[in-house]
C-alpha cells in the first residue's frame, strides 16, 4: 500500500478531529475523503502533509513512516481550499516557486512552467496576477503549482468548492483525466457525494473524525456498512413506522429505516402490476422537475417518501393516486445496518410460480 | 510564563521562525516594558500603606485627579460631537477641499505636543490671536481648565473621526432608504437608525481619546498655567515631585493613574473586539 | 429638498470652521511668531549650535527607536499572527501598554529602574553605564513610548490574511527568510511604512517621558521639544517658535508621506 494511516489520533482541545483513523490507498489511485463539513477531512489531509502533527499513530508513504519527516521532504503537493495562491506573484512565479526552492536550473523551470501553463490552459497568461484570474483558472493554477515540483502524492482540499456549478462540472472531468494521465497518487476532500462518485476510484466516508467505510463509489452505495453511511449516501427518506408498510415487520432492535428513491416503484392505477399483494396505494404530494426525471414525494400511510419518475413516462400530477411498491429498505439502529427485502414480494413470486 | 503547546516535541506549525520570533518578542517586551514596570513594584515595597494613602488622598493630589479627569472627559465629549460631524461629512459629502481636511485630521499626531502646547498658549493668551477677542468679554482660556481642555481636544481629534468613519462607511444605505420609505425624516433617521450603529465606535473613539488625554503632558503644561488646585494636572504633579527627587510620592500618584489607565485599557479592548465584529459585518 | 441642502452645508461649514480653528490657526501662529523679528534672527536661532545639537539628538533618538521598533515589530507580528498558542493575547496586551501609560509615568518608571535610587544601579555602576540624565535614557524611553506603533499596524494586516500562503510555501520547502521576503513582505509593505511614519512622528515629538529622563542638560541631553520648553520658559518666545518650525516642517513632511502611503495602500487593497 502506498499511503497508510495506522491508528492516527488528533485532538484540538477536547475535540477529537481524528479518532483512530485507519486506511490505506494504493499507488496511482485517486481517492476522495467524503463527509459532512467539520467531520475531520481536512485534518486528515493536513496530517498527511505534515501541516498538523498527530497526537498518536503512524503515517506511511511508500512504506516509509513519515511522522518525523519534515513536510517539505514528504514529496507532497497540496492544493489548498482557497488555493492560497501567492497574491503578489504572477501565475508564472507561483508555479515556479516550488522548483526555485528546490533549486532546479532556471532553464528547466522555465520549460516546465510553460508546459504546465499549456496543460492547465493558461498559455500566455503567465504574467497575470491571481486577482486577475477566474475561479477555475485560479484552481488550475493552484493545481499546477502543486504538481510542478513533481510530488509523489497530490492532496486537494475541496478543490471545487469555490467554483460555480457549470465550470465545476467541466473542471471535475478535466482534473480526473489530468490526474490519471500524470498517474500521481491523489486524495481530494469533498462534502459533495456526486463529486466524489464522479471523480474518485475509491471513497472514504468520514464522520466525526472516523473513517466509517471505504471502497469504490458503487460498493459503498450498494452496501452501506454503518448507519451513518446509509443515511449520508443517497437522497433518502428516514422513517420510523416502517412496520406499517405492507411486507415489512417492525423489529424492535431497529428503531428507524431508510428508503432510497430507487427502492420504490410507482405505477399508475391502470397499469398492470406484477406484485399486487405487496403494493399499496399512495398519493402524490409534490413534484419537482429535475430534467431527465421528476423528483416525487409520495404519501403513503401518512408518511412522505422520496422517489423519482422518468420524465419520459406519462407525467404524474399532484394529488394523483398511484400504486406504490417498496422493494427494500435499510433498518438502522445506533451502530448497525440491516438490509431487508419486502417479504410480500417473495411470497407473491412463489404464488405465481 | 508562556506555555507553548509544544508537548512531546510536536511542531506548533510548519511555518518556520516560531522560536526565534517569539524569543525576540518576549526578550524585547521584558527588557523595554516589563522590567521598568516591575520597578514600580520594587519601589512600592518600600512605601507603607499609611504613607501611600496620605499621599494619594492629599487635597492637592485629589484636585489634580479631578482636573485631569474632567478636562479629559470634556475633550473626549467635544471630540465625539465634532468627530461625528467630521466623519459624516468625510463619508457622505463631496466638496472642494475635502481631501485637504481628510489629510489634515492626523496633524495632531504629527505635530510634537510641546509645539502644539506653545502654539495654543500663544493663540489663546489674553493678547493672542483669539484670546484678544475673548478677554474683553471675560472668557479666559489660557491658564485655566478651559485651556487644558482645548489642548486635549487638539491632541485627540483624530481618534473619534477615524473610528467612526469606517463604521459609517459600512452602514448599508438600505436601512436608511427603508426608514425613508416609512416616512421618517432625516433627523429621525439619524437618531433612530444611524446613531445606534455609531454608539460602539463613538465609545471606542471617545475612550481612546480619553485615555490619551488623561496622560497627556506636553501640550497641556504651556497653556494650563499650572496653578495648584486650579489648573494642575496629574502628570504635571508627578513631574513636580520628580524634580524634587520625591520618588515615593511620585510613584504613589503614578500607581493610582496606572491602575486607572489599565482599567480604561481593559474597557477599550473589550469594545475593540466588539467593534471589529461590527466592521466585518458579522453580527 | 432645500432643507436637506441646508443641513449639508451646515455640517460642511462646521467641519471647515472646526478644522480651521483647531488645526490651521495653531500652525499659522507658529510660523507667524517664528518670524516675529524677521528672517535673520530666525536663521540665527535655527543655526545656533544648541539647536543643531538638539536636532541631531532628536534625529538620533528617533532613528534608533524607529529602527529597533521596526525589527521588533516584524518579529512580534510574525510570532503573534503566524502561530497559535496560549497566551498570545497576553503578549499582544503587553505590547499595548505604552499606549495606555502617560509619558510622564513612562519616564518615571525608567528613572526608578535606572536612576540614582534604581535597583539596577549596582549593575550599571559596575559597567559604567549611565542611562538617566544621558542620551541612552532618552533613546530608551523613546523606544518605550513608540514600541506598539509598528507591531500594531502590521498585525491586523497579517491576521486578516490567514497563514495559508506561508503554509503553502513552507510545504514546498521555502526557508523562513524566503517566505518572509517573497510572500509576507509584499503584503505588509505599506502597513509597515505606515507604522514607521506614525512611529517617527511620535518619537520625534516625544516630550513628557524624555523630559523626565533627560535632566535638561542644555547642549547635552536636550532634544528639540525640550529645547523649545527651555526657550519658552526663559521667555525667548520667538526663539522657541523658530525651533518649533523645524519640527513643524518635519511633521508636515511625515503627514504628506502618511497620506501618500495610505493612498497607495488603499489602491493595493482594491
Ligand atoms: N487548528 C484548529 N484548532 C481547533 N479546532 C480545529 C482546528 N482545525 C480543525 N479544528 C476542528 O476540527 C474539526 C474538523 O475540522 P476539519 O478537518 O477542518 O473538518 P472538514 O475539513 O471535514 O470540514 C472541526 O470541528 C474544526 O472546528
Ligand atoms: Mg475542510
Amino acid at each position: 500500500m502506498y499511503i497508510e494511516f495506522r491508528n492516527v489520533n488528533k485532538s484540538f482541545g477536547a475535540y477529537k478531529a481524528s479518532d483512530n483513523v485507519n486506511f490505506s490507498l494504493s499507488k496511482g489511485s485517486l481517492s476522495a475523503l467524503l463527509g459532512p463539513s467539520g467531520s475531520g477531512k481536512t485534518t486528515i489531509l493536513r496530517i498527511l502533509a505534515g501541516l498538523e502533527t498527530p497526537d498518536s499513530g503512524d503515517v506511511f508513504i511508500d512504506g516509509q513512516r513519515i511522522n518525523d519527516t519534515i513536510p517539505a521532504k514528504r514529496g507532497i503537493g497540496f492544493v489548498f481550499q482557497n488555493y492560497a495562491l501567492f497574491r503578489y506573484m504572477t501565475v508564472f512565479d507561483n508555479i515556479a516557486f516550488g522548483m526555485q526552492i528546490k533549486k532546479f536550473p532556471p532553464k528547466q523551470i522555465k520549460q516546465r512552467v510553460n508546459e504546465l501553463l499549456k496543460l492547465i490552459g493558461l498559455d500566455g497568461l503567465g504574467g497575470r496576477y491571481p486577482v486577475q484570474l477566474s475561479g477555475g483558472q485560479k484552481q488550475r493554477t493552484a493545481f499546477a503549482r502543486a504538481i510542478a515540483p513533481e510530488p509523489k502524492v497530490l492532496l486537494l482540499d475541496e478543490p471545487f468548492a469555490a467554483i460555480d456549478a457549470k465550470v465545476r462540472h467541466d473542471l471535475r472531468q478535466w482534473l480526473k483525466n489530468t490526474i490519471k494521465e500524470l498517474n500521481i497518487t491523489s486524495i481530494f476532500v469533498t462534502h459533495d457525494q456526486e463529486e466524489a462518485n464522479e471523480v474518485a476510484d475509491e471513497i472514504l466516508i468520514i464522520n466525526r473524525g472516523k473513517v466509517e467505510q471505504s471502497g469504490s463509489p458503487i460498493s459503498v452505495y450498494k452496501k452501506p456498512a454503518t448507519p451513518f453511511v446509509a443515511q449520508f449516501i443517497g437522497e433518502n427518506s428516514l422513517i420510523n413506522d416502517y412496520g406499517n408498510f405492507k411486507g415489512f415487520q417492525f423489529n424492535k432492535n431497529f428503531p428507524a429505516a431508510i428508503i432510497r428513491p430507487e427502492f420504490i416503484s410507482l405505477f399508475k392505477p391502470q397499469e398492470q402490476v406484477k406484485n399486487t399483494y405487496s403494493a399499496e396505494s399512495g398519493t402524490i404530494k409534490a413534484i419537482t422537475f429535475r430534467g431527465a426525471y421528476l423528483e416525487i414525494i409520495v404519501t403513503l400511510n401518512n408518511i412522505d417518501l422520496k422517489t423519482i419518475w422518468p420524465t419520459g413516462r406519462e407525467l404524474l400530477r399532484p394529488q394523483e393516486k398511484v400504486i406504490v411498491l417498496i422493494r427494500k429498505m435499510y433498518l438502522i439502529n445506533a451502530d448497525s445496518v440491516c438490509e431487508i427485502e419486502n417479504a410480500a414480494i417473495t411470497a407473491d413470486n412463489s404464488v405465481i410460480i | 510564563m508562556i506555555k507553548f503547546t509544544k508537548k512531546n516535541n510536536h511542531r506548533v506549525s510548519i511555518i518556520p521562525g516560531f522560536n526565534l520570533s517569539l524569543g525576540i518578542t518576549i526578550f524585547y517586551i521584558s527588557f523595554i516594558i516589563l522590567i521598568p514596570l516591575i520597578s514600580i513594584a520594587v519601589v512600592t515595597n518600600g512605601i507603607t500603606w499609611q504613607k501611600f494613602t496620605s499621599v494619594i488622598l492629599d487635597s492637592r493630589v485629589i484636585a489634580s485627579y479631578r482636573i485631569s479627569f474632567i478636562c479629559a472627559l470634556t475633550a473626549a465629549a467635544v471630540n465625539c460631537f465634532f468627530g461625528t460631524i467630521l466623519a459624516w461629512v468625510l463619508v457622505r459629502y463631496e466638496f472642494p477641499g475635502k481631501d485637504l481636511i481628510d489629510g489634515l485630521i492626523e496633524l495632531p499626531f504629527a505635530i510634537p505636543t510641546a509645539v502644539a502646547g506653545i502654539s495654543l498658549a500663544a493663540l489663546y493668551s489674553p493678547t493672542g490671536l483669539i484670546g484678544q477677542f475673548l478677554a474683553p468679554i471675560g472668557i479666559k482660556i489660557a491658564y485655566s481648565p478651559i485651556g487644558i481642555s482645548m489642548a486635549l481636544i487638539f491632541v485627540t481629534i483624530p481618534f473619534v473621526v477615524r473610528t467612526v468613519e469606517p463604521v459609517l462607511k459600512n452602514i448599508d444605505p438600505v436601512f436608511e432608504e427603508a426608514a425613508y420609505t416609512l416616512g421618517a425624516g432625516k433627523f429621525t433617521i439619524f437618531r433612530r437608525i444611524i446613531l445606534p450603529e455609531l454608539i460602539p465606535a463613538l465609545l471606542l473613539g471617545g475612550g481612546l481619546a480619553f485615555a490619551r488625554a488623561v496622560g497627556e503632558y506636553g501640550s497641556v503644561i504651556f497653556i494650563a498655567g499650572n496653578m495648584p488646585f486650579k489648573s494642575e494636572i496629574v502628570p504635571l504633579l508627578i513631574m513636580i515631585k520628580l524634580q524634587q527627587f520625591n520618588y515615593t510620592e511620585a510613584t504613589s500618584i503614578a500607581i493610582v493613574m496606572l491602575l486607572f489607565s489599565f482599567l480604561i485599557m481593559f474597557a477599550i479592548n473589550s469594545l475593540q473586539i466588539y467593534q471589529q465584529r461590527l466592521i466585518r459585518g458579522g453580527r | 429638498m432645500s432643507k436637506i441642502f441646508s443641513v449639508r452645508y451646515l455640517l460642511i461649514g462646521i467641519s471647515i470652521i472646526f478644522i480651521f480653528i483647531m488645526l490651521i490657526l495653531p500652525l499659522y501662529v507658529i510660523i507667524n511668531e517664528a518670524f516675529h523679528n524677521g528672517f535673520s534672527p530666525y536663521f540665527n536661532v535655527i543655526s545656533d549650535k544648541f539647536t543643531l545639537h538638539a536636532l541631531s539628538l532628536t534625529l538620533l533618538a528617533t532613528g534608533t527607536a524607529v529602527l529597533c521598533n521596526t525589527i521588533f515589530g516584524l518579529f512580534a507580528a510574525w510570532a503573534l499572527t503566524r502561530f497559535q498558542y496560549r497566551h498570545s493575547k497576553l503578549l499582544t496586551t503587553l505590547i499595548d501598554i505604552p499606549f495606555t501609560i502617560s509619558p510622564v509615568i513612562a519616564g518615571l518608571i525608567f528613572s526608578l529602574t535606572f536612576g540614582r535610587i534604581g535597583w539596577t544601579q549596582p549593575i550599571l555602576n559596575f559597567f559604567h553605564i549611565k542611562i538617566v540624565f544621558a542620551v541612552t535614557g532618552i533613546i530608551l524611553v523613546t523606544i518605550f513610548v513608540t514600541l506598539p506603533f509598528i507591531a500594531r499596524t502590521i498585525m491586523p494586516v497579517l491576521h486578516s490574511r490567514g497563514t495559508q500562503e506561508e503554509e503553502a510555501a513552507a510545504l514546498m520547502g521555502a526557508s523562513g527568510l524566503t517566505i518572509f521576503r517573497r510572500i509576507t513582505f509584499p503584503h505588509i509593505k505599506w502597513a509597515l511604512l505606515y507604522g514607521i511614519i506614525l512611529c517617527t512622528a511620535r518619537a520625534m515629538g516625544e516630550f513628557g517621558a524624555v523630559s523626565v529622563i533627560s535632566g535638561h542638560l542644555r547642549g547635552k541631553t536636550d532634544t528639540l521639544p525640550l529645547l523649545i520648553e527651555i526657550l519658552y520658559n526663559d521667555f525667548k518666545m520667538t526663539d522657541a517658535f523658530a525651533v518649533s518650525t523645524i519640527l513643524v516642517v518635519l511633521a508636515i513632511i511625515l503627514l504628506v508621506l502618511k497620506n501618500i502611503v495610505e493612498y497607495k495602500w488603499h489602491q493595493v487593497k482594491e
